[in-house]
């Protein structure tokens, strides 16, 4: 009910400011009566924020009603690849690294600069994904989440400040981390490697540091490990602070800490699929989507934290976007060449590491 | 020691019964407990979750799509296994291993697999994700089930009343409208919900095939856990258990028709 | 009602893909009138060409997808490395060898249990009969999913199951989730209602005359058991072991969640390749290899059956 309650009052909202919010922007393009533009994203609370806080916008500036393709990423953007000479979805949800290497594969398109006229009022650092000219960008940032830690302040009484907590010998068997596949693992990959004295370009030492760990459980998502921190299993996890703040809502007993070596950035974003008919109105989406109104209920709605300059949270909310960090705190990898390495070193993760936590 | 060895029995069948229904029976007392994680301790009695549903109407879409998804898969592939399955009888033994294997076959390739192999397939059409698409490899998951069914139904299929049938002058639609099909109904009925099951659970072979338009149940569930948990999912799993049960009952009771004797 | 077929008479006794036939199969051999034959043949159709159209077609993209290069294998032309890879791989070829383990292990633990739980419920009455029957039914409807989801919450060392024994200290915390034993416990768990349904009606289709011939001999129940019931269950016993072992084998929700991603079977491989890593050709080639390990593993079930099995 409460949550019925909060989008009808955004509605209001929506309406009451549209008229001022239609000056600053763009006039929207017109479009056919009954177009209903398609967004590939991930479901559940994510599709419900999209809907609630895009849409009512979206809706009434160009007529065209939203529709939604969920699921998670590597479905959605696999169903990109195999329909590329017919795609069905208008824009695409997805980390940098997935717009990049969409991008690439050329099943995304850029936008044009001219067309997002809220692009001035993003971050320079959540402009990770590039356009191939100065005209065009190739998608634009929706939120910045951290990757950071949580764990159970009853049952852990010797802080945690540092990514090196997690190889402490009393938590083999008690940790959650990342799976192999999980979108962060570059970048945990290069952090290990640093905490053993390597670097991004010597990482060997870092899969041998991460063959060390001994993980309980291997998580996509929180809701991988959180029965297991329920039961006390696992008292220390590696995740987003989002997730960790949905969990602190749900009365869990989770402290969250932003590890000394920063948290580690991950910028999703939007992308226009290619071969889509209607270009101009997912233009119109991207800049609703960075849009001042739009990246406020996105950080209500799912505690993402928003990378347009003009949003100033309310301080119980920045609490909780970003777990309070400060965009110093945190550390910010070009996804680009993320999206060359992955395959090798998912299947180094897989065939070196793997067998490591597996054995315990 | 004949008492001993009942008590035994009965000992054993309900522990049977604990282990294979408990992890259900588990989620549906989460369901109504008033705490905000899934799982959690005990924390008091509530609706609430159920309330929570309706503020999701993407879950009765979804619920309504993997009906009709499973109910027209369902009725093609009985269909087709009735046909395979009375040719596979009338023509004896020797040819029936082959093709019974065959047609056995998408038992043995992973779904994920069937799914991606769809919608490239789909894709050299123009055809893509979707309801079609969707219907097309469901009825194949289905194949297997509906025939196994079928072919039970065949093994006690008597063929000479068939050939009485004939012998008297009736057609073949006759003697199918007459005779076979009427014997052959609840193996029919049984294969047709036993595919519906499979269906309207299955999600690997639906996690590249379905469309804005088209999203399964157990898709909008997967991707609900991916995001949040809670007990609401609880409830919607509960609910479906129930509403399939009573389904289950009013078909015993008013269509006579049940799933195993 | 007519004879000879019984509302509910519907699972197997005989395994259709199977290349022996059915106990107490009227003779399918009757001779049709001629030119019925013809038609008759025509009636496979439907099924061969669904068949054809939807599985066999996407099969073929599947195979020649696994003999292209790929990012991991850069190759200027197809060819069969991407099968040697993944064989040569040592962790590769020991998730190879387990995917069959578990899915040996999961089939002869269920089938046991399940012939036992099948052997007792004939003896249900009434209304108690029909609900046990459609109790089994419960977990299938349930979903895989939520089953899975009731697994993650009752199976932590500190959950509801364990963790009261573990505070009395009456046991060691059990490390069960991430480790094999919880994927075989949820695989044990999804497949006995199978079992149990299969099974059921093959020890149920038995004649009962042959049980008072047994007992007009004199035969003990045990004697009765060995030489009427087992014997003459065996091929549903063969069909039942053949299901398990595939549902088995190609499992992917319980290695997924319960197997903890360091534990990857052939499935949560393929899933990776195509989910992570957007491998087609590697993920076509394991989905090959785990296609062709099924089916030599189903002649070998057939073969290991065959002399149980009374003409």
């Amino acid at each position: 009910m409460k949550k019925l309650s909060r989008r009808t009052a955004l509605k209001l909202a929506g309406a009451a400011g549209a008229s001022a919010w239609a000056r600053s922007s763009l006039a929207a393009p017109a479009v056919n009566k009954g177009t209903v533009f398609t967004v590939s994203v991930w479901g559940g609370v994510t599709q419900e924020a999209v809907e609630a806080t895009i849409g009512p916008e979206f809706t009434s500036a160009t007529g065209a009603t939203l529709a939604f393709d969920i699921g998670a990423q590597g479905p959605r953007y696999s169903k990109l690849m195999a329909q590329r000479a017919s795609p069905t979805a208008d824009v695409f949800f997805g980390t940098d690294e997935a717009l990049v290497a969409g991008l690439k594969a050329g099943i995304l398109a850029p936008a044009r600069r001219k067309n997002l006229a809220n692009l001035g009022e993003v971050e320079d650092w959540a402009l990770t994904v590039k356009g191939p000219d100065a005209e065009t960008i190739g998608g634009v940032p929706y939120c910045l989440i951290a990757y950071i830690l949580g764990y159970n302040p009853d049952q852990i009484k010797t802080p945690i400040t540092s990514w090196a907590d997690l190889w402490r010998p009393e938590f083999a068997g008690k940790l959650a981390f990342a799976s192999q596949f999980h979108s962060m693992m570059p970048g945990l990959v290069i952090l290990a490697a640093e905490l053993a004295g390597g670097s991004a370009t010597n990482l060997d030492p870092g899969f041998k540091k991460l063959a060390e760990l001994r993980p309980a459980k291997l998580g996509f998502t929180w809701t991988d490990w959180s029965s297991l921190y329920q039961s006390g299993d696992v008292v220390i996890a590696t995740e987003f602070d989002c997730y960790l703040a949905v969990m602190q809502t749900q009365d869990y007993k989770i402290k969250t800490v932003v590890p000394k070596e920063k948290g580690l950035a991950s910028i999703d974003g939007v992308g226009i699929v290619k071969g889509r008919p209607n270009v101009e109105l997912a233009e119109f989406f991207l800049d609703t989507t960075i849009g001042a109104k739009a990246q406020l209920g996105l950080a209500e709605h799912l505690f993402h934290g928003p990378i347009n300059k003009k949003v100033q949270l309310p301080g119980d909310l920045k609490a909780k976007c970003y777990c309070g960090a400060e965009i110093a705190d945190l550390r910010f990898f070009d996804p680009e060449p993320f999206v060359a390495v992955r395959p090798a070193w998912t299947e180094r993760l897989t065939t070196e590491v793997l067998p490591n936590w597996a054995a315990r | 020691m004949k008492r001993v060895a009942t008590a035994a029995g009965w000992t054993y069948l309900t522990a049977v019964y604990v282990f294979v229904i408990g992890p259900v029976v588990f989620v549906a007392a989460e369901s109504v407990n008033s705490a905000k994680a899934f799982p959690s301790a005990f924390a008091g009695v509530t609706l609430h979750w159920y309330q929570a549903i309706l503020a999701h109407p993407e879950f009765f879409s979804a619920a309504w799509t993997s009906t009709l998804i499973a109910a027209v898969s369902s009725a093609v592939a009985t269909a087709a296994a009735f046909t395979a399955g009375y040719a596979l009888r009338r023509r004896g033994r020797q040819e029936s291993a082959v093709l019974s294997t065959l047609l056995a076959s998408p038992l043995l390739v992973p779904q994920i697999v069937i799914s991606l192999a769809m919608l490239q397939f789909a894709g050299l059409f123009g055809l893509g994700a979707g309801f079609a698409s969707l219907i097309a490899v469901h009825t194949i998951h289905g194949l297997p089930f509906a025939l196994r069914l079928v072919l039970t139904g065949f093994a006690r299929f008597n063929f000479s009343l068939e050939d009485a049938s004939f012998s008297l002058g009736a057609g073949r639609v006759t003697t199918w409208r007459e005779v076979t099909l009427p014997l052959l109904r609840p193996n029919l009925i049984a294969g047709f919900t036993f595919c519906f099951i499979l269906s309207f659970v299955n999600l690997p072979i639906s996690l590249f095939l379905t469309d804005a338009q088209t999203t399964t149940l157990p898709l909008v569930m997967f991707a609900y856990i991916e995001s949040r948990i809670d007990p609401m999912l609880a409830a919607v799993a509960t609910v479906v258990v129930v509403v399939a049960g009573i389904a289950t009952l009013v078909l015993e009771r008013y269509l006579k028709i049940r799933l195993v004797e | 009602m007519p004879d000879g077929i019984e509302a509910g008479d519907v699972v197997v006794a005989d395994v259709p893909w199977a290349s022996h036939a059915s106990p107490g199969g009227v003779d399918s051999r009757i001779g049709p009138l001629k030119g019925r034959r013809d038609v008759t043949r025509l009636l496979l159709a439907p099924s061969l060409v669904l068949l054809g159209l939807f599985l066999g077609i996407p099969l073929i993209v599947v195979l020649v997808a696994s003999f292209q290069p790929n990012v991991l294998i850069p190759r200027d032309s197809a060819g069969l490395y991407n099968y040697t890879y993944l064989i040569a791989q040592p962790y590769y070829a020991k998730i190879l060898v387990r995917t069959i383990w578990l899915g040996i292990v999961a089939t002869i633990v269920t089938l046991p249990l399940g012939y036992a739980a099948a052997l007792l419920l004939p003896r249900l009455r009434g209304r108690l009969a029909n609900m046990a029957v459609m109790g089994l039914t419960f977990p299938i409807l349930a979903g895989p999913l939520v089953v899975i989801l009731g697994w993650m919450a009752l199976l932590p060392a500190h959950g509801p199951l364990f963790g009261p024994l573990v505070r009395w200290g009456l046991i060691a915390p059990p490390r069960i989730i991430g480790t094999d034993t919880a994927v075989l416990i949820s695989l044990v768990q999804f497949m006995l209602p199978f079992a149990i349904l299969t099974l059921y009606t093959t020890i149920k289709q038995i004649p009962h005359e042959l049980y008072e011939a047994a007992e007009s001999l004199g035969a003990g129940p045990l004697r009765e058991f060995r030489d009427v019931t087992l014997p003459l269950s065996m091929p549903g016993v063969l069909s039942t072991s053949i299901i398990l072992f595939s549902l088995g084998a190609s499992s992917y929700i319980s290695p997924h969640y319960l197997g903890g991603a360091a534990n990857l079977t052939l499935t949560t491989l393929i899933g990776q390749f195509i989910l992570a890593t957007y491998n087609n050709a590697l993920a076509s080639a394991a989905a090959i290899l785990l296609l062709l390990i099924m089916v030599l593993c189903m002649v070998g079930l057939v073969l290991l059956f065959r002399p149980l099995i009374r003409p």
